[in-house]
């Protein structure tokens, strides 16, 4: 070992390793758990895949429950054209609404709009993505929107039935008015603390999604930029609380006036997130985390074969295919969290070729290729910006 | 000569040197100083340029463009500085001496479609520049004006609203460049045009012919032409071979080719 390699090891690695370790929040580590099938499990079927279920969050002492409020601009703007078709609106009859010239001066145009394939059916179709992902035993998830007023449209539910009627409802109420996102903000943090309709759950993560399309601008407004101060005050109050407010800014207004939508995201420790074209939300609202959580990553060690399907919702929790052969398989979870630490859980299973196919697998494997048609449908986003 | 007029020649010298050196350590005689101002939770960086002398000096606060590591644009520093400006570089967060900010690193990993959302976040820490630059003794607060070059020239127009909103005092500004390189973002369009349209203060659009493109001078010079405000829009003939030549370079290092023009326009915008 020469002279610069021994004064490293002497001066430098203990300071890194200080810099390193005084970088990390103590008390919040990520924990990456499988939960199916246990370790040591034997699986006889006739897919040699196995579906692998579990979760991974950075746990911050409570008791792992996460509390989602969906909140949905439902503005005039919001029947503007999102830029694409939505698959599961196509049965749905044509409803034009008439869109008036807004009280602020914004960018967008007065006209008709075919709602079945607006900004709002939009939020509605995210909303609706994102429900197929959680899990309603731990996950709460609750609907308030926002256009001249601010309504409480589903307090939270582990019944995602009742959060997907509440979606249908406000497609059938349709776009009004302005963009209220102060006092939904407020109306939000209300619920998820605990002081208004929705049940109190102490210890649960607690998380805004905000989709909007535009910039604050309240009734009592003067179109001045008092009301994105107030819309990020708003948020401020809310992380403090322990909220974290997820902005997606969908379409032209919302990205050429993004200073509340910012400040709102960064003032609450959540984050921005730009949609050029309003209809691909779908392609992103699923990759956010509440949880901490960027990425994880499956793999049979045995065969180093990489998961052929892998989903992390919102909440934390995953499914993966993964490839096995006969005989013993190491199957290996590598969670990356949004601060770049690592977590891990190992499991060992015992495959065996035969018998039926498995139904559960199959099921995920359909619904993952639902999902990624559901986008693909979409078509190619305009590159850049639309234009 | 005798050794007490040696004595004195040593001592006279070593006055001068050390109040030279001394000089220098402030940012006087075209070396900069390094200096660090809040923003929000952090403490940025950036470097100083000031003139000979007690001041009170005009000052210019000047924004970067988008490289990593801006340094202290000596070129400019000098130039300006030797025309009797205060001259001031901050480094915005996540740049050059700044530290880094993993909300900005997410906005700018989202390429165009997050761009005005960084500028949103980042005209706060030019903002912070500027309260900084106000404090400083020597400088006149009556006559600052901002700059800037590239993604610089675009917080300079951001500036341009929030001076009419908030009342800040400045006296005029230097777009060079801004927007030349994502003009085609449609929503980075909107919010330039928005922002310039609010302007209270003359302008000066400066390009080279050969820079990415013009039409950001162009259109944010014919929205205050429209209105009726002070501007000026200077397109100079190709500088270098490259569009970067014509567009980083230009502004960075063509003193000698925009130098008398801009002068021209601080000194007909400060006697107002």
């Amino acid at each position: 070992m020469n002279r610069s390699c021994v004064r490293f090891f002497q001066l430098g690695l203990p300071l890194f390793m200080l810099i390193t370790v005084s970088n990390r929040t103590w008390g919040a580590e990520l924990t990456v758990q499988i939960r199916s099938p246990k370790d040591g499990s034997q699986i006889t079927q006739e897919q040699a895949y196995v579906l692998i279920g579990g979760k991974a969050a950075v746990e911050t002492g409570g008791s792992g429950s996460v509390d989602i409020f969906l909140l949905l601009d439902v503005s005039g703007s919001t029947a503007q054209y999102a830029g694409a078709e939505f698959a599961e609106f196509s049965q749905l009859p044509n409803w034009y609404v008439n869109l008036r010239p807004g009280k602020c001066p914004g960018i967008a145009k007065a006209g008709s709009f075919n709602l079945r394939n607006s900004i709002l059916s939009a939020e509605i179709v995210a909303g609706r993505r994102l429900l197929g992902q959680l899990n309603s035993e731990t996950t709460r998830v609750g609907v308030i929107t926002f256009g001249e007023e601010v309504w409480l449209r589903q307090p939270l539910t582990h019944d995602f039935e009742q959060v997907r009627s509440a979606l249908e409802l406000i497609y059938k109420r349709g776009p009004d008015g302005g963009t209220n996102m102060v006092d939904a903000i407020r109306v939000a943090t209300d619920e998820l603390l605990g002081k208004g309709k929705s049940e109190k759950y102490l210890d649960s993560i607690k998380t805004l999604l905000l989709f909007t399309d535009g910039f604050p601008t309240r009734p009592t407004a003067d179109c001045s930029s008092a009301d994105a101060d107030l819309a990020i005050n708003a948020a401020q109050l809310a992380g403090k609380a322990g909220i974290n407010v997820h902005v997606f800014a969908l379409g032209e207004e919302a990205l050429s006036n993004p200073r509340a939508a910012v400040g709102i995201a960064r003032e609450s420790g959540g984050t921005y997130t730009a949609v050029t074209r309003p209809a691909d939300v779908l392609a992103v609202v699923d990759k956010i985390s509440a949880v901490g959580v960027d990425s994880i990553q499956v793999t049979n060690e045995t065969i180093q074969q990489k998961a052929l399907q892998s989903r992390l919702a919102v909440d934390g929790f995953f499914a993966s295919a993964v490839p096995v052969v006969e005989g013993l398989n190491r199957i290996q979870v590598l969670g990356r969290a949004s601060d770049g630490s690592i977590g891990r859980d190992t499991i060992t299973v015992h495959y065996q070729p035969g018998g039926n196919r498995s139904l559960a697998l199959e099921v995920f494997l359909e619904r993952e290729k639902n999902l990624k048609l559901e986008v693909e449908r979409l078509g190619k986003s305009p590159d850049p910006e639309g234009h | 000569m005798t050794s007490r007029t040696v004595m004195g020649w040593s001592l006279a010298f070593w006055v001068v040197t050390f109040l030279q050196s001394n000089q220098s350590a402030s940012g006087q005689s075209g070396r900069p100083e390094e200096v660090t101002f809040p923003s929000g939770n952090l403490v940025l960086h950036g470097f100083l340029y000031r003139p000979r002398g007690n001041g009170p000096f005009p000052a210019i606060l000047y924004n970067h463009g988008s490289e990593q590591n801006p340094g202290a644009k000596p070129t400019l520093g000098q130039f300006f500085s030797s025309q009797g400006y205060v001259f001031f570089v901050p480094h915005r967060r996540g740049h050059g001496r700044s530290p880094h900010d993993s909300f900005v690193e997410s906005l700018r990993a989202q390429g165009l479609g997050g761009i005005v959302a960084l500028h949103e976040t980042h005209i706060e820490d030019q903002l912070a520049g500027f309260s900084y630059l106000k404090q400083l003794s020597y400088v006149d607060v009556n006559r600052i004006v901002v700059a800037g070059c590239s993604y610089g020239g675009i917080q300079t127009v951001l500036a341009l609203e929030a001076n009419a909103e908030q009342k800040l005092g400045l006296r005029a500004a230097l777009d060079f460049a801004g927007g030349a390189m994502s003009w085609r973002s449609s929503s980075l369009q909107a919010r330039m045009i928005s922002a310039v349209r609010k302007a209270t203060i003359p302008v000066l659009f400066i390009q080279a012919e050969n820079d990415y493109d013009l039409s950001p001078s162009r259109t944010l010079a014919g929205e205050l032409e429209k209105l009726g405000k002070p501007y000026k829009l200077l397109i100079f003939p190709p500088y270098g071979n490259t569009h970067e030549e014509g567009h980083g370079r230009f502004c960075g290092q063509a003193t000698n080719v925009w130098g008398p023009a801009v002068t021209s326009f601080l000194d007909a915008s400060m006697e107002k």
